[in-house]
């Protein structure tokens, strides 16, 4: 990248939250409801802030809250497996190049940088275990690997050994350091950064253990946000994005209803409404929307025809995603699907390659232009064929 | 050239330094001889050889998994004899015991990438590398997975291993396919299994469904062992194209070599022993395709090649083909003469593998300083100069106890049963370190990348600095830390450093105790140099 | 398979057009009825079958579909006495129409019965009124002449509640949620006299409930409760073991537990009666291209009866007024796919439940 633009970018303030459905959210319970079709299901639909557009009646304060959102209705993607398609969706699915593309939460990590907070760039909250994810950043390198709290819990050995005086410990890294950096003369650098860095990065949080602690929080809030495994995982995220960390990506499990769908959607997504619209709500109070990118996606949707298990299969073919914050039009609703949410609209919808240039674009980043550098390899940030989507850009 | 190439090596400060020459046509001068040639082409400059010290700590961790310990280093640099380094190796490799921890060590993370332990695999592995077994005999021990072959059961491991199922999810058999192209032929067929790989034109669909053809047929036996029974096959797999459609049959095959005719036999005939369910023994069918790949699987194309490749990287931190398990024809390996040398001398060899880390190890490519003066970085695939390398949870462990003064035998190793009947184990050492250290399961440990996790270990973990506490002793001397941790003497400007910082202290054991978990936690000692 | 060995012998199948939540005979036997997925009522003129047990020439005519519900069909009974019949929707919309008109008006209709998905119906023995419950958490009781609400019970606290019965006394009813509260209350007052102990049928797996109570029936007597649904194991693609559940209503204890067909297959108990005989007739829903029409006598280990491949995906059930039938709708084989899957014409197609008549020793 360009220096002059690299500073530019560097001076950025923007945030990321990324809302990750793993298994495929029903757009026809949520988003683009068909009610009283042949695929519609049980569920009725409600008005929203839009006004002709409707949700799920499973999203009530989501709905009171459309007009924040940018909602596309026409995604239109190639994969159908949660193998493949997962990795493709996080990495926006460039044309191959031959590379491991980094997952969209390590390239915002690289290329806006870690922000001021000192704290890791990309965090993931997720459930289940913690951990260093150098996989995420694919041929960005490991530096730019998503840190992941299990069950946005602190990680462990957190705590500080009371035999170990806080001066102690400062002078024990300073130390370190100077240790670390005899040793990095004449030799190539990246070992030396690699382990200070964790260094630095394990002493930033281990001064903010508040960052896990939601047992402190008002009891509204709690409510508000859902006693509720995600509920409680979006807090944490709230507590990181105020903090500063540049990108937050919240993962919730289990959204793959092939069997027994509808009542697994009227358990789920009225969960998932509590925490995402607090979470709006928040930002929103806060300032911090004008400056922050909110992401809500499945790697697909569920199909309309309805399984003899009662449940909905996966489906690419068409199916939403919703966006709300910096560089969005707020909302604006992009594409259609047919009468009966088999098809997309116009001729191929927007692929997640269009996506990943709007939120690009959206951070103002512009990634028609800028490229990626793999050693000396330049490689198009996102899918090279295809274009941000214009409409929803402010 | 070479003239041109010796001047501008003693320009860099370049050392001869007698490291067991053993005249024109030895493998490691044929290999020195090719890198050299490839680096003087571009004019790259190199780096000279390591000192005694960086040498001998390098080799340690590679041939025994740990650090030097105090007399070791000091008999080493105190030794005069001209071949002291070769004599270094030999010692070394000839330490069966150690040797075959090491290896069992190194290969258990190498095959099973941390997907989880056994018992008889790891003393299969362990048991390989005491006998120094050849390569393909290991590698035909493992494909064949015969549970009748009692002592060498323990391979079967990596196949069960991989075949255990998960939640719902059905039996891994593309993952078995997979693991067995990439580890053992060098080839990542996982694009291919639905279609013709889109970027590399070498792997087909139909090598993934070769392979296919033989792992997909084989069920998970329920023993005190891991073993796997081969099905009855009488038919090739049929298999199709996502992309055209077309319909195809294959029957097991290696890439490279034909496919293995299907034996067909008259019902009743098929097994040289019929399974009986009642026993719950299980059959052993007339045509195994297992046993066919065994004995032919040295003979595909990359075979030889591939573990040379892994050996190379063992020492080298790089392979000559990167990624590993890509070995085709538009990934030009860095040095391509080279590759074909370890490749073709391993054969003629015997797949000997002590024989071929001992050429490596002599080499002077591998004897490299780890610095390099001037302001450019040497590009690592010129092995211009020795890498940073990855040490592995396991010789972080063992690295950590020598250098902390202990011995194996007086640390908590090995969890502690929980006194509560439904209480928690207490994790060792060893488990601690497993868990800051090392990748979750299935991600290869390639390269240095430390964690946030091994940070905090480090940092706050009761077990890691009872270590230290047990080490602080007040009279210890600055370059008795230095042996003892980072194996080495300190240079001038460090004893006047740290010299001065001991000295100026109030609390002598507290700094001793710090300056000690400093060096622990510094670049210097986590890397492999 | 019991040593009793009995094999219900196959009359023939429907084919209706649409996806089915459950069928039920007219108390005349004269009607078969449909509760579709598509808002209407499908109805079969059994008078005029023809053919039964010979599968290739089996028809039986179907009459007008009932038209005015909305979303899915979720429920239907039958008066006792009169030629009514009641249905109920999944945007909680209840009727009560004729059913053997050709273009049935509804003689009264409450299109908020519920706010939202009414999901069972009992009707009180002697007719007078109509027990229902719902996702938003209240049972109900209607006239069914005229469809004013009479009584409310909030019991249970706002949870959805999917399963409604009445006892044959007509004193009490009781309900189950989606927590496994199964709570028997007192109709005219609305006061919990007690508890059935059904916990197992509820687990909460990551964000997911997992509501396992489906089905409540008593026998004629009132003798015995029978709580029919699934016991949850894992969420997303809903994962637990069809089960059976009888109390003794007298001492409110378990009798049997009877774990229903095989794990993996028989996930969910959609549907269940209990045959004059002493045996239930249960029908699942499993992973795809399993669930079946099962018998199972209690306190037996093994069922009389599966219907394995013959019958997949089976949605709801009835006995006929004779209990010499019984009707299963069930689920079109290959209803399941990733991706659009198109027909031969090309077009996106909709799954339908063929319902396969039995005829029961």
């Amino acid at each position: 990248m360009h220096p002059a633009i690299a500073n530019e970018i560097a001076k950025n303030n923007k945030q990321v939250l990324f809302v990750w459905l793993d298994g495929g959210m029903s757009q026809l319970e949520s988003w683009d409801p068909k009610p009283n079709t042949r695929f519609g299901g049980p569920f009725r639909t409600i008005p929203t802030t839009i006004p002709g557009v409707h949700f799920s009646e499973l999203l009530p304060r989501m709905a009171k809250l459309a007009d924040k959102l940018s909602i596309v209705r026409n995604m239109h993607t190639q994969d159908n497996s949660h193998s493949a398609g997962v990795p493709r969706m996080l990495r926006g699915d460039p044309a191959n190049r031959g590379v491991t593309y980094p997952y969209f939460g390590s390239a915002v990590s690289k290329i806006l940088g870690p922000g001021e907070s000192g704290l890791p760039p990309y965090v993931w909250i997720k459930p289940g275990s913690g951990g260093f994810k150098p996989e995420n950043a694919g041929f960005l390198g490991p530096k730019y690997g998503a840190i992941a709290f299990g069950d946005g819990k602190r990680p462990e050995n957190f705590t500080r050994p009371d035999a170990i005086s806080p001066e102690q410990d400062e002078l024990r890294n300073e130390l370190r350091r100077r240790f670390s950096d005899r040793f990095a003369k004449g030799r190539r650098p990246t070992a030396n950064e690699a382990q200070s860095y964790v260094y630095d990065m394990a002493r930033t949080l281990m001064a903010r253990a508040d960052l896990f602690d939601t047992t402190t929080l008002p009891a509204r809030d709690l409510d508000r946000y859902g006693r509720t495994e995600l509920g409680q995982h979006m807090l944490v995220a709230r507590n990181m994005l105020e903090a500063g960390v540049r990108f937050v990506q919240v993962t919730s499990y289990g959204w793959d209803t092939h069997g027994d769908h509808f009542n697994g959607s009227a358990s789920l997504i009225p969960k998932f409404d509590a925490a995402f619209a607090s979470m709006i709500e928040d930002l929103d109070d806060r300032g911090m929307l004008d400056n922050t990118l909110v992401i809500a996606m499945s790697e697909f949707g569920r199909t309309p025809r309805i399984n003899g298990h009662h449940g909905r299969d996966h489906y690419p073919e068409a199916w939403s995603m919703v966006m709300a914050g910096t560089g969005l039009v707020p909302g604006a609703v992009i594409g259609a699907t047919d009468a009966e949410g088999i098809y997309v609209d116009s001729p191929h919808g927007n692929d997640i390659g269009a996506v990943f240039h709007t939120w690009y674009h959206a951070l103002g980043i512009d990634s028609m232009n800028e490229e990626f550098y793999n050693a000396d390899q330049p490689l198009p940030m996102a899918h090279h064929e295809m274009e941000p989507i214009r409409e929803v850009l402010a | 050239m070479i003239t041109r190439y010796v001047c501008a090596a003693l320009a860099c400060g370049y050392l001869w330094i007698g490291i067991g020459f053993s005249g024109e046509g030895s493998v490691h001068d044929k290999i020195d001889a090719l890198i050299d040639a490839a680096n003087s082409k571009v004019e790259q400059p190199v780096a000279g050889l390591a000192d005694d010290a960086e040498f001998f700590r390098r080799v340690n961790l590679d041939f025994a998994g740990v650090i030097p310990t105090v007399g070791e280093t000091q008999s080493f640099l105190a030794d005069k004899s001209p071949d002291k380094r070769v004599k270094a190796i030999d010692r070394l490799l000839g330490d069966t015991k150690t040797y075959a921890r090491r290896m069992r060590e190194a290969f258990h993370v190498h095959l099973m990438e941390r997907r989880g332990e056994n018992e008889l695999w790891q003393s299969w592995l362990e048991n390989s590398f005491a006998e120094n077994k050849p390569w393909d005999q290991m590698t035909r021990e493992i494909i064949r997975a015969d549970f009748r072959d009692e002592p060498n059961r323990g391979a079967a491991f990596f196949y069960t291993k991989r075949m255990e199922k998960s939640g719902q999810n059905p039996t891994d058999y593309p993952g078995v396919t997979r693991d067995v192209g990439r580890l053992f032929l060098g080839m990542d067929l996982q694009c291919a299994e639905c279609h013709n790989h889109r970027l590399i034109d070498d792997y087909n669909q139909v090598d993934f469904q070769g392979l296919f053809a033989a792992f997909s047929n084989l069920t998970l036996l329920r023993e005190e062992y891991p073993a796997v029974e081969e099905k009855l096959m009488n038919t090739k797999l049929e298999y199709s194209s996502v992309f055209t459609g077309k319909s195809r049959e294959v029957a097991p095959k290696l890439p490279g070599l034909n496919e293995i005719e299907v034996a067909v036999f008259e019902k009743g005939e098929e097994y040289n022993q019929a399974p009986d369910r009642k026993t719950k023994t299980p059959g052993i069918p007339k045509f195994s395709p297992l046993t066919e790949f065994a004995k032919q699987m040295a003979g595909t194309p990359n075979f030889s090649k591939n573990i040379a490749n892994r050996l190379w990287f063992l020492l080298m931190g790089r392979g000559i083909v990167e990624p590993m398990d890509q070995f085709h024809s538009e990934n030009l390996p860095s040095h391509p003469e080279l590759m074909e040398l370890l490749g073709q001398e391993f054969i003629t060899h015997g797949h000997d593998i002590k024989w071929l880390l001992r050429e490596i190890a002599l080499t002077k490519v591998y004897q490299r300083a780890s610095t390099l003066s001037g302001d450019e970085i040497a590009p690592p695939e010129r092995f211009a100069v020795a890498l940073q390398r990855r040490l592995s949870a396991e010789q972080l462990l063992w690295s950590t106890i020598r250098a902390t003064g202990h011995r194996p035998d007086d640390v908590q190793l090995d969890n502690i049963e929980p006194e509560e009947e439904d209480g928690d184990e207490i994790p060792g050492l060893r488990e601690r370190f497993y868990e800051a250290m090392a990748n979750e399961p299935k991600l290869p440990e390639h390269e240095f990348s430390p964690s946030m996790k091994s940070a905090l270990f480090m940092m706050n973990d009761t077990e890691v600095l009872k270590l230290l506490d047990q080490i602080v002793d007040e009279k210890a001397t600055l370059d008795g830390l230095y042996l003892q941790i980072f194996s080495r003497l300190p240079i001038a400007a460090e004893t006047a450093e740290w010299g001065k910082y001991l000295n100026e202290t109030e609390n002598r054991k507290t700094a001793v105790r710090d300056l000690a978990w400093a060096m622990l936690t510094s670049t210097e000692f986590v890397v492999n140099h | 398979m019991s040593d009793e060995n009995f094999e219900p012998q196959a009359v023939g199948t429907i084919t209706p057009d649409f996806a089915l939540s459950t069928v039920r005979y007219s108390p005349c036997g004269r009607i078969l009825t449909g509760a579709g997925f598509d808002q209407t009522i499908h109805r079969w003129n059994l008078n005029a079958m023809e053919n039964p047990g010979d599968e290739k020439t089996f028809t039986v005519p179907e009459i007008e579909k009932v038209k005015g519900h909305n979303g899915f069909v979720s429920a239907l009974e039958f008066h006792p006495k009169r030629e009514i019949a009641f249905s109920a929707d999944s945007w909680g919309q209840l009727k009560a129409w004729s059913y053997l008109a050709e273009e049935p008006e509804p003689i009264w209709r409450l299109p908020k019965a519920h706010d939202g998905w009414l999901r069972d119906l009992a009707v009180g023995d002697e007719g007078d009124w109509i027990a229902t419950c719902g996702r938003d958490g209240l049972c109900r009781i209607f006239s069914t002449i005229n469809g004013g609400q009479l009584a409310e019970f909030s019991g249970h606290n706002g949870e959805d509640v999917f399963a409604i019965a009445v006892h044959p006394s007509g004193t009490w009813a009781v309900s189950g949620d989606l927590k496994g509260r199964i709570l028997q209350w007192e109709i005219k007052s609305g006061k919990i006299v007690r508890e059935f102990e059904a916990s197992d049928f509820y687990l909460l797996h990551r964000l997911q409930d997992l509501a396992g109570l489906r089905k409540l029936v008593f026998d004629p007597t009132g003798k015995t409760l029978i709580a029919g649904g699934s016991i949850p194991t894992g969420g997303g693609n809903f994962r637990g073991r069809a089960h059976v559940r009888l109390f003794d209503f007298e001492s409110g204890k378990v009798a049997h537990d009877v774990v229903i067909g095989d794990e993996g297959k028989d996930v969910i108990a959609h549907d269940v009666a209990l045959h004059p005989a002493g045996y239930l007739v249960v029908c699942t829903t499993g992973q795809s291209g399993s669930g079946n029409l099962i018998l199972h006598r209690p306190g037996e280990t093994e069922p009389i009866y599966k219907s394995n491949k013959g019958t997949v995906n089976c949605h709801g059930l009835a006995l006929s007024p004779d209990a010499k039938q019984v009707a299963v709708s069930a689920t079109n084989r290959g209803s399941n796919a990733n991706g659009r899957r198109l027909d031969k014409e090309g077009n996106y197609p909709h799954n339908h439940s063929p319902i396969y008549l039995y005829a029961l020793g």
